[in-house]
Parts: structure tokens; C-alpha cells; sequence
């Protein structure tokens, strides 16, 4: 085993080679890029917006070593097997002395060593790099580093997806590369996932699968007959996640183009300057009908036609929105911006001053970092009790939104204002000060907040919303009540505030109910709005109706369903679907026929008719691809006997039971016995 | 256990597309011979020997390979069979050294007197690269690394296919050379009658993917013969003749090649009252060439009237 190992790093060593020294060049430009953009934003005081403030986490890294990983490990595993392509070289490679088993390990050793020198070396000298205080102007942590480890790893799946693509005896147009599907849909996997041991997790599944059918591969040079049944299996499911993977694809391009074309349909409520709620159904991405609450058609005052999208756009009333609890239902919702890749999870930019960068981390401080020195500057930290009593008021809560890069145009312009859990503070990063703003008492607490400038009152005059269990405050910045009201509906079921002026002095607020909580009282919450007079009083409310789902009303969409894998979770069982979804069965079931006469024409056993039959069942139209694309049919020929073509696999004839005939003798054979 | 075939195959088939590359193939291969595979290009005599290797499954028919069944070869059984490949395929950037190197950390019987015998033979040098390596080179170091492990059975695919002379005859000696051992059996495909008839016992003879013929080689020479017939005036038509191969006409002369020639064979020529008439010797390649050439009659007469057909 050690002479194949030692074999097979001999051979691609300068591809090896040829990896590292490409992606070290990637990481090195990614991070002169960074030093870059963090000039920009210093200058330019966070006028200039970066989501990329730590490299580790810089989006365009992360897809460009994703990228490189994918083709690398693809490439690196085609190769190892391409270069014993040659028939001659293959039996000399494989008629030794040991079990193929061992040979495929000696690749794969060396093939993932490889790999990992190629991709693990220069991305652990980044990590490395930026480990090191004074290389990066943020804050660190090891676990910033488990993206790129896992963009590293899941490179490991492309690998065995190269090597079953050199393997397989499969035309390049057909289904030769279908273990690529399998890596790719273990990639895009890994930017959703909450933790990175739920990434480790796919990449393990995903890759011991694609192991397993390059495994079977290896046993019969790439054929899929007489493999062992692991094999097969594994091959099947590899294939099938392509034919997914294609149709998903088709599917996505199809949506994409019948959205384009008002395919898709969404309704919202707007509110206008005047105080009007405005019902928007929206088709695609610029048309619309525009109606009032009776559903009549809002006119332009002006010419008496119906208005537009733009028209609206200029009526918009402007306000203040704020959530209570961000942390906690963001978590529960498991929003995407939870994924491990995302930089919100350690922390947010949030203001430049002094040349310093502001962040605030994900556990409630605000950390600053030189721009230039690129070396620590201080925090700040609310004054609390330490979170002894109910609450923890040593920290700060996080803005609504926190999870969408804080610092950029429209916030650097706010007044900077963070609150605990029992104070609002304006926070002054010049004297490194917090000033308190409203400090709660009597068992309350506060659950959200957001600021505000001119969209709510003139620049001097700015506003900041606080949400505490009891109460929606509006406040200026010297602490001053512009408007006061119970929290009422409160959440959880309403965990969403948004106050708009309108007709100079008076309010308008909304009250939006939570996506989840809505779900589970069966959509019984609805949106309410209240118009409030400058003194409080409410002068009116009213509960908006109830807004269909979001809709893709397109015919291709429906016949695209019944593709699915009958198990698959529904489209949606509301109408127009439920039908459709219910269609999903009746492809399932020609599958299971067609493949049933195509494996008694072709000589299968029971045992494989009856596990063919349960798999068209469940995997439906994609899996039965997946079975066209790894089956070898034998070849056929005229039957003497009944006439009928028959498969030659067989010692007699499916159709009539003749057996093959001899050759037919010439007369001139010259046979002698030799023993 | 000596008396067992080495190699035994039963209605060996194996398609490629409709094509149908080796058809009811069934062959027994004794023990201590060499044993010759000969047949025309693409008559399906590589994938015989892929498919005795278990490089290819057979679409029926089986074939087992010092007993055991060679879609199963163990690698215990894959260390007592060595096998050249007709193309001579190794790794470029090894070096002739390194080659050995690597193909004897993997047989325990590895023969290093014998891998030194066999290069020095070809006159390779161990550093020598194999990219570096002509033809015949290469072809020396594939037999030297094929029989250094010191098999049991040698698989030799066209073993001299682009060879020159020289070569050629080393590669024939390194051959005789081991079949000095009698428990030692080869079975080799060739385009080359003269190293055949040098060293085989017996051979096959595929035709079409169709075995027509096995026998010991003098029997194959002696089974296919020429008779030279001598007419008055021009030949007249042939009648049936059993076991006719090919006829060649001229204006007082008919030849006739066939196998099996017997009584009745020469009653049907005598019929056609020649002149005279004389059975010609045929050396191997002739007979050979005969056997698997284009079957019929040919006529080549020039006169006034008639023109070479």
C-alpha cells in the first residue's frame, strides 16, 4: 500500500502544486482586498459600507474558495483515476496481488492528502494571519474559521464526485458526472446550516455515500453490473440527488422566468402619508393592483386613472419600526441568518469614529478597533447589575437589524442610540460615554428598539422607538415622550411595532403578528392598525383583513410538481396545489410499471424487480432517471425461434425459452483433444 | 491436480453494443504448454484474455482460471498469473529501477535474479525513465516485471505487437527460457506464425469470434494442405468438396487448399481428371493464412478474351 500511496502522490503532486499556489493567491488578494475596503470605510467614516469587515468571513472569499475547492476536488479525483484510463495501464494497475479495495485507499489517502495540502495550507496560513492580533482590524474568533473549514471539507465530496466521474463506464453527456449533483447539493447545504457540526454531518453523509459508489466502481472498472449491492445502492442515490439537482434547476429557471412575467403574486398592506391603508397585490416585479380596503381601485387624483407601483412609491408614509426579542426569534425561526457563515453571528459593524470601528459583538458589547494599527481600541458595556435579578442589563440588546450590516449609509447617519434590557442609552464614542435615554422600572423591561432621524421628524429632531413588555415609547434623544401606549395586542403573538406620522402630528401605529405564531392559531391574528392622536387618545382601529399567501400561479409550476418524489413534503395543500400534489402518486406508479416490464425484459431477478418497484415508488419520475442512468441494458438480437429480439445475458430466450445456438460449423474446424 | 486445465472457459460470449466480440467460446489450456491464441485483428482474442482476468465480465458463459472462476480471482491466485499487456502501458515518470521497485513490493515470490536477467537482456538501464523507453524497451521491461514474480501461468496479450526483430527474439528466448521450467504454462496471442511455430505446443484459432480451431500445432499444419492440379485446358468447375478452404485458378492450373484432406477429398478432385497431381507442403504461416483467408475461389487468367478476377 505504501508504494501505491507513494505512487499516486508522485503523480499529482504538481497538481497539488498547482492548487496551492493558486488558492494562495485567491486568500492573498482576498486580503489585500480587505485592507482595501477597510481603508475606504475608515476614511470615509462607514460612508463607504462593507459586510466584509473580517476576512474569514468575507462573502466573495467564501464563494471564490467554495469554487475553487469544488473544482480542485473534482479535478484532483478525475485525474487520479484518468491517468490509469488507458485499458493496458488499468489491468496493470489492478491484476496485482491485493484486493482493489486496498488500491482505491492507497488513492484516496493519497489523493485526500493532496487536497489537503493543496486547500488546507493556505487557508490555515489565513486563518493563522488573521488570528494574529494587529492583522485585522475586528474581533476574532476560532469559530470564525469553521466556514472555510467546511468550504474546505465539502471539497473532499467533489473529490470522490471526480473520482466516480473518471470511474464510470456513462457517456460525458449523459450521466457520467451525476456524483457531482450529490457534492453540489452537500455545497449550497452548508451556507444554511445553523452549526457547523450540522455541516460536518452533510459532508460525512454525502461524502461516505459518494466513497461507497466509487467503492463499487472500483470493483468492476467503472460498470454498474456486478458491483456490490452497497454499490449499486449508493450510486443510485447519488444519481437520483442529480436528477434532483437537474430538476430543480429546470424548476428554478422556469419560476425564475414566470416571476419575471407575473407568475408570482404577493399581497401587502401599505400605508400612505395621509393615513390611508392601501391593499397591494403585486404581480411579478412591477405590476400591480391597487385598491382600498373595499377593494376599490385607488384613483390619481390628477388624470382619474388607476395609480401605479410608482405613483405609491411617492405616497409612502414614512416610520420607525422595531421587534422585541431579535436574539431569541430569530433563533427559534431559524432564520438564515443563523447559519455558522454568517459574520452577524460574532458580531455587526456599527459605527466608525475617530478612525476607530465600533462593533457590536453578538453577545451585547460594543468593541473598537483602530482602523489604521488595525489593534484593539476599547469597549463599552452597559452599567447593569450583571443579569443577578430577572434580567440581564449588562449588555447590550441587539438592534432590529443587527443581522443585516448595521453599519452602512442610512444608520451611520442615526444618532447611536443601544439599549439593555432596562436602559436606552445615546451612546457618545468620541468622550466613550453612555448617556441614558429612559431607564424602566416597576417589573418592566425592555424587549426592542430602533432609531430614527429624518424619517419620522426632521434630523434635530430625531426619535427612537422603544418597546418594553408593557409599553411602545416614542422618545427624543434628550429623553422627551413624543408618544406613549400600552403594548397592546403584546407579543409573542405581535412582536412587531411600526409608527408612522402622519398629517404632521398625529400617529399611525401597526402592529404585525408573528409569521410562526400566526401559523399555529391558524392564521387567526391579523395585522392591527391604530391612529393615534399627539396625546395618545386612539381615534380609530381597525384589523386588516387577512392577505393570501404568497402565490406562484403559474401553470408550469403545477405540472413541475407531480416530477417530485412522491414523499417529498407537499408544494403546499392549499388550492391550486392540493390536486396536484395528490397527482404526484400517478408518475410514481408508471414508473414503478415501466421499470417492472423493462427489468423482466432484461433478466432481473425478484429480489431486484421488487426493490426497483418500492424505489419508483418513492423516488417517482427522478428516480426512475436515476435507474435509466445506471443501468447497462444487454444487448439484444433476433430470436431464431419465435423471432423476437432477446437479450443476449441469458442462456435461453426470454420470450420462447430457445436456447442460443452453437456457432454454426463450416466444416473446417480443426479441433483435436489436448489433454 | 497436474491433469486440471490451467485454463478452462464454457461457451465463453461477450458482446460490445450489438456487437458480438467472442461467441460460445469453450477452450481447455493443459497445464506446462505454451499455448498459442491466434486469430485476425478484432477477432476477440483480448477479450478473451481480459475476460480470463476478470478485467471483463462475460455476457454468458463462464471461464475459470487455475480453478477458480475468473470473474473471482483472489488475489492470492492474481500473484501466481502474470499478465503483458499488448501495449506495454507503464508508468512514464517511474524509472526502469523504481518500476521493479514497485512491482516487487507487492509479490512475495518476486525473482529479482530474473528482473535483472530479463533488462539486462533488453539491455535497459535502471535509470532510464520509461517515457524514455522505445518500444521494444518497454516491451522488455513489461516481460521482465511480468516474469520476475515468477507466475505460475503467463498471459501474454500480442506480446510483440510493434516490435522490431530484435526485440522480437529476445522476447521469444525470454519465453523459451522459462518454459524450461515444465510446470510453468503460457498462453499467448501472436500475429507472429514464425515465434508461434518457435515455441507454442498447441493453438486456438479464433475466426470471427468464432473458435474454429484447436489442436497441437503440427496437427493444425498437417490438418491444412494444398493440392496442385494440372490440366490440359482450362480447369474445369470445382464440385463440393469437404473441408474446402479456398481454390486458385489459372489457365491450366487449379490449386486447392483444404483441411482434413481424406479419400473422399481426393475422389472429388480426381473427378475433374487433372493432368497431373501433387499435395504441396504448407508451412505454419501458409496454412495459417489459408485457414482464416477469404474462403471461395479465385481466378486469375490471362488470354485474349478473359481478364485477372
Amino acid at each position: 500500500m505504501k508504494q501505491l500511496i507513494f505512487k499516486e502522490l508522485r503523480e499529482q503532486f504538481k497538481v497539488a502544486v498547482l492548487g496551492l499556489v493558486i488558492l494562495t493567491l485567491m486568500v492573498s488578494l482576498a486580503f489585500a482586498a480587505y485592507g482595501t475596503q477597510l481603508q475606504q470605510v475608515v476614511w470615509s467614516m462607514g460612508q463607504k459600507t462593507s459586510d466584509s469587515l473580517q476576512p474569514l468571513l468575507r462573502n466573495d472569499l467564501l464563494i471564490q474558495v467554495s469554487f475553487f475547492c469544488a473544482i480542485f476536488g473534482t479535478l484532483l479525483g478525475w485525474l487520479q483515476i484518468r491517468a490509469e484510463k488507458h485499458p493496458d495501464l488499468w489491468a496493470f494497475l489492478v491484476h496485482r496481488p491485493i484486493p482493489r479495495t486496498t488500491i482505491l485507499r492507497s488513492k484516496v489517502v493519497a489523493g485526500l492528502l493532496l487536497y489537503l495540502a493543496g486547500t488546507g495550507l493556505p487557508l490555515f496560513g489565513l486563518i493563522l494571519v488573521v488570528s494574529i492580533p494587529g492583522n485585522v482590524a475586528a474581533p476574532f474568533e476560532w469559530a470564525m474559521a469553521l466556514p472555510l473549514t467546511s468550504i474546505c471539507l465539502v471539497g473532499m465530496v467533489y473529490y470522490f464526485a471526480g473520482l466516480l466521474t473518471g470511474l464510470r463506464q456513462a457517456r460525458w453527456f449523459a450521466s457520467r458526472g451525476f456524483g457531482l449533483g450529490l457534492a453540489v447539493i452537500a455545497n449550497c447545504s452548508l451556507f444554511a446550516m445553523p452549526e457547523f457540526w450540522h455541516a460536518l454531518l452533510i459532508i460525512v453523509v454525502a461524502g461516505t455515500l459518494l466513497a461507497l459508489t466509487v467503492w463499487g466502481s472500483f470493483q468492476t472498472g467503472g460498470f454498474y453490473r456486478d458491483q456490490p449491492v452497497a454499490g449499486k445502492v449508493a450510486l443510485t442515490l447519488a444519481s437520483t440527488a442529480s436528477v434532483l439537482v437537474l430538476i430543480g434547476l429546470l424548476f428554478a429557471l422556469s419560476i425564475n422566468f414566470l416571476a419575471s412575467r407575473g407568475g408570482y403574486t404577493y399581497s401587502h398592506y401599505q400605508l400612505t402619508r395621509e393615513g390611508k391603508i392601501l391593499r397591494v397585490t403585486q404581480r411579478g416585479f412591477d405590476e400591480a393592483d391597487i385598491t382600498d380596503l373595499d377593494g376599490q381601485p385607488v384613483l390619481d387624483e390628477k388624470n382619474g386613472r388607476k395609480i401605479t407601483l410608482k405613483d405609491l412609491q411617492q405616497r409612502y408614509a414614512q416610520g420607525v419600526s422595531a421587534s422585541v426579542d431579535v436574539e431569541q426569534r430569530a433563533r427559534r425561526n431559524n432564520q438564515v441568518g443563523e447559519s455558522f457563515f454568517n459574520l452577524a453571528r460574532f458580531f455587526s459593524p456599527w459605527r466608525v469614529q475617530d478612525k476607530i470601528l465600533w462593533y457590536l459583538t453578538a453577545d451585547g458589547r460594543l468593541v473598537g478597533y483602530h482602523g489604521i494599527s488595525r489593534r484593539y481600541a476599547g469597549t463599552l458595556v452597559p452599567r447593569g447589575t450583571g443579569g443577578s435579578g430577572v434580567v440581564d442589563d449588562s449588555r447590550f440588546l441587539l438592534p432590529q437589524n443587527y443581522r443585516y450590516s448595521y453599519l452602512n449609509n442610512y444608520n451611520i447617519m442615526q444618532p447611536g442610540v443601544l439599549a439593555s434590557a432596562k436602559t436606552a442609552y445615546v451612546v457618545d464614542l468620541e468622550k466613550r460615554e453612555l448617556k441614558p435615554l429612559l431607564t424602566v422600572t416597576n417589573g418592566d423591561a425592555i424587549h426592542g428598539f430602533s432609531e430614527a432621524t429624518s424619517v419620522i421628524a426632521p434630523a434635530t429632531n430625531a426619535s427612537v422607538l422603544i418597546l418594553t413588555r408593557k409599553f411602545i415609547r416614542l422618545l427624543d434623544l434628550e429623553g422627551g415622550t413624543k408618544l406613549q401606549l400600552p403594548y397592546m395586542p403584546s407579543f409573542p403573538q405581535y412582536p412587531t411595532v411600526s409608527v408612522f406620522r402622519y398629517e404632521l402630528t398625529n400617529f399611525v401605529v401597526r402592529l404585525e403578528p408573528d409569521y410562526f405564531e400566526n401559523k399555529i392559531s391558524g392564521g387567526k391574528l391579523l395585522s392591527r392598525v391604530e391612529w393615534v392622536n399627539q396625546d395618545g387618545s386612539i381615534r380609530n382601529a381597525k384589523d386588516l383583513p387577512k392577505l393570501p399567501e404568497p402565490a406562484q400561479n403559474s401553470r408550469a409550476e403545477r405540472f413541475l410538481i407531480p416530477l417530485m418524489p412522491p414523499p417529498f413534503p407537499p408544494w403546499s395543500w392549499d388550492e391550486p396545489y392540493r390536486i396536484w400534489n395528490l397527482l404526484r402518486i400517478l408518475p410514481a406508479a408508471l414508473c414503478v410499471g415501466v421499470g417492472w416490464w423493462l427489468g423482466r425484459r432484461n433478466n432481473f431477478t425478484p429480489k431486484a424487480l421488487a426493490g426497483w418497484g418500492i424505489f419508483h415508488l418513492l423516488l417517482g419520475l427522478p428516480g426512475f432517471l436515476a435507474f435509466l442512468a445506471v443501468q447497462e441494458w444487454p444487448a439484444t438480437e433476433p430470436c431464431p425461434g419465435c423471432k423476437k429480439m432477446r437479450v443476449v445475458d441469458r442462456e435461453s430466450c426470454e420470450h420462447c425459452g430457445v436456447s442460443f445456438a452453437p456457432s454454426e460449423k463450416t466444416g473446417t474446424e480443426i479441433f483435436e483433444p489436448l489433454i | 491436480m497436474s491433469d486440471q486445465p490451467v485454463i478452462r472457459t464454457r461457451g465463453l460470449t461477450r458482446y460490445f453494443g450489438a456487437k458480438c466480440a467472442v461467441h460460445d467460446l469453450s477452450l481447455e489450456v493443459p497445464r506446462g504448454c505454451v499455448f498459442a491464441f491466434l486469430g485476425r485483428n478484432g477477432s476477440g482474442k483480448s477479450t478473451t484474455i481480459r475476460m480470463l482476468l476478470g478485467l471483463l465480465r462475460p455476457d454468458r458463459g463462464e471461464a475459470s482460471v487455475l480453478g477458480t472462476d475468473s470473474r473471482q480471482l483472489p488475489p492470492e491466485l492474481r500473484a501466481r498469473i502474470g499478465y503483458l499487456t499488448e501495449e506495454h502501458q507503464l508508468y512514464g515518470w517511474m524509472s526502469v529501477r523504481e518500476a521493479g521497485d514497485f512491482q516487487s513490493a507487492f509479490y512475495p515470490r518476486w525473482n529479482e535474479k530474473i528482473f535483472r536477467g530479463v533488462i539486462g537482456h533488453f539491455g535497459l538501464k535502471p535509470e532510464a525513465r520509461v517515457k524514455h523507453l522505445s518500444r521494444g524497451m518497454r516491451a522488455g521491461l513489461c516481460l521482465a516485471l511480468t516474469l520476475a514474480p515468477d507466475p505460475e501461468l503467463l498471459i501474454l496479450d500480442d506480446p510483440a505487437l510493434g516490435l522490431d526483430p530484435v526485440a522480437r527474439r529476445s522476447l521469444v528466448e525470454s519465453m523459451i527460457y522459462l518454459t524450461r521450467r515444465s510446470d510453468r504454462t503460457i498462453f499467448f496471442s501472436s500475429h507472429h506464425l514464425s515465434d508461434v511455430e518457435r515455441v507454442a505446443d498447441y493453438l486456438a484459432v479464433l475466426d470471427y469470434s468464432v473458435l474454429r480451431a484447436c489442436c497441437p500445432l503440427e496437427s493444425f499444419r498437417t490438418s491444412v494442405q494444398e493440392v496442385q492440379m494440372r490440366f490440359a485446358g482450362v480447369p474445369p468447375p470445382l464440385p463440393t468438396i469437404p473441408g474446402f478452404l479456398q481454390a486458385f485458378r489459372t489457365e491450366h492450373e487449379l490449386r486447392v487448399t483444404c483441411v482434413h484432406y481424406n479419400r473422399e477429398t481426393e475422389k472429388a478432385l480426381r473427378s475433374l481428371q487433372p493432368v497431373a497431381m501433387e499435395m504441396v507442403p504448407l508451412g505454419l504461416e501458409e496454412a495459417f493464412i489459408s485457414y482464416l483467408g477469404e474462403r471461395g475461389e479465385k481466378t486469375f487468367i490471362l488470354s485474349d478474351t478473359e481478364v485477372a478476377s
